[in-house]
């Protein structure tokens, strides 16, 4: 919790990004996403969302799965318990920081 | 920042039904419903096809209610995925959209059950004899998906159904034939709204010329 209302130190910068956000937005109600759902909810190019993706890989909050469905490539992402928690707790920041600047 | 992921998840409620795949598979499930009460309403009640047709109904109806998340599933996978790509809700909020459609499906296959069993024991057709029960199941229901949604369709369906219900119950009709009517006009104003979304939604919604990876 921020202790004060411009403590920016608790932010998770990895989802703070705009667009992180909203990848990890769609995939904390969904249960798994393809990218190319991703990319037209997103409305990012291919080179963004893949940049966006490999980040959120890297730091253990999505999973990537590359599959087939018939010949057709899929690439199946989904958030992990790590992602889903740290999304919950970004939101309590905010939550507890809209609190506070309205007091 | 909160009004944001606030927006994104009301797009995904949405997201569900915006393809009118939906609308499509069970305006069908209730054309034939309908068809099949309007067919018993004149079967016989001296005859054993009353009670053959009441147990080949019943089991129509929950074999339906499986096979239609399958036929969702397939003509999505025709037609929305290739298009706006695959999605699946099995997990988080989305759970309670699915589960208020299954609860008005449920809520408006019991009451026709019930009923049925009602009129083939022979005892005086009783309260789910009247079609403004459905009318009003269906107003709880479509004004939860409407709200969830944000679609105002559905709300719109649901007064809908409330007056046509109102008016079955009290035209004098053999509630039967009222049960059928209000079973057929349901199923024609999804089909039809159904067919109208997903056509402006393929419309809108080209396959990608490419390979989306």
């Amino acid at each position: 919790m921020p202790s004060s209302p411009w403590d920016t130190e608790n932010i998770d910068r990895l989802i703070h990004e705009p667009a992180r956000l909203a990848i990890v937005t769609i995939l904390n109600v969904a249960d798994s996403a393809d990218f190319l759902y991703l990319q037209r909810e997103t409305g990012l190019t291919k080179g963004n969302l893949s940049s966006h993706l490999s980040k959120l890989q890297a730091g253990g909050y999505i999973t990537i799965e590359k599959t087939y469905k018939g010949k057709i490539p899929l690439t199946i992402c989904r958030l992990t318990d790590q992602g889903r928690e740290a999304f919950r707790a970004y939101r309590r920041y905010w939550q507890a920081f809209v609190k506070k600047t309205r007091s | 920042m909160l009004e944001e992921i606030k927006k994104i998840e009301r797009r995904m409620f949405r997201h569900n039904l915006e393809d009118g795949v939906f609308e499509i598979v069970f305006g069908i499930f209730l054309l034939l419903s309908g068809f099949f009460v309007f067919a018993y309403s004149f079967m016989s009640k001296k005859t054993i096809f009353p009670l053959a047709f009441f147990l080949g109904y019943s089991l129509t109806i929950f074999l339906s209610l499986l096979l239609m998340k399958k036929m969702v599933r397939s003509l999505r996978e025709k037609l929305t995925w290739p298009r706006t790509g695959y999605v699946s809700y099995q997990e988080g909020k989305q759970r309670r959209l699915k589960a208020g459609l299954r609860g008005g499906i449920t809520g408006f296959c019991f009451p026709i059950l019930a009923g049925l069993a009602q009129d083939l024991m022979g005892s005086v057709p009783g309260f789910y004899s009247y079609p403004a029960v459905f009318g009003l199941v269906l107003v709880i229901s479509f004004c939860w998906i409407s709200f969830r949604s944000g679609l105002i369709r559905f709300a719109a369906f649901g007064g809908l159904y409330a007056v046509i219900g109102l008016i079955l119950s009290f035209s004098g009709w053999k509630h039967m034939q009222a049960w059928a009517a209000i079973c057929g006009v349901i199923g024609i104003s999804l089909l039809l709204s159904g067919l109208f979304v997903s056509r402006r939604y393929l419309h809108r919604n080209p396959v990608p010329a490419e390979d989306p990876q």
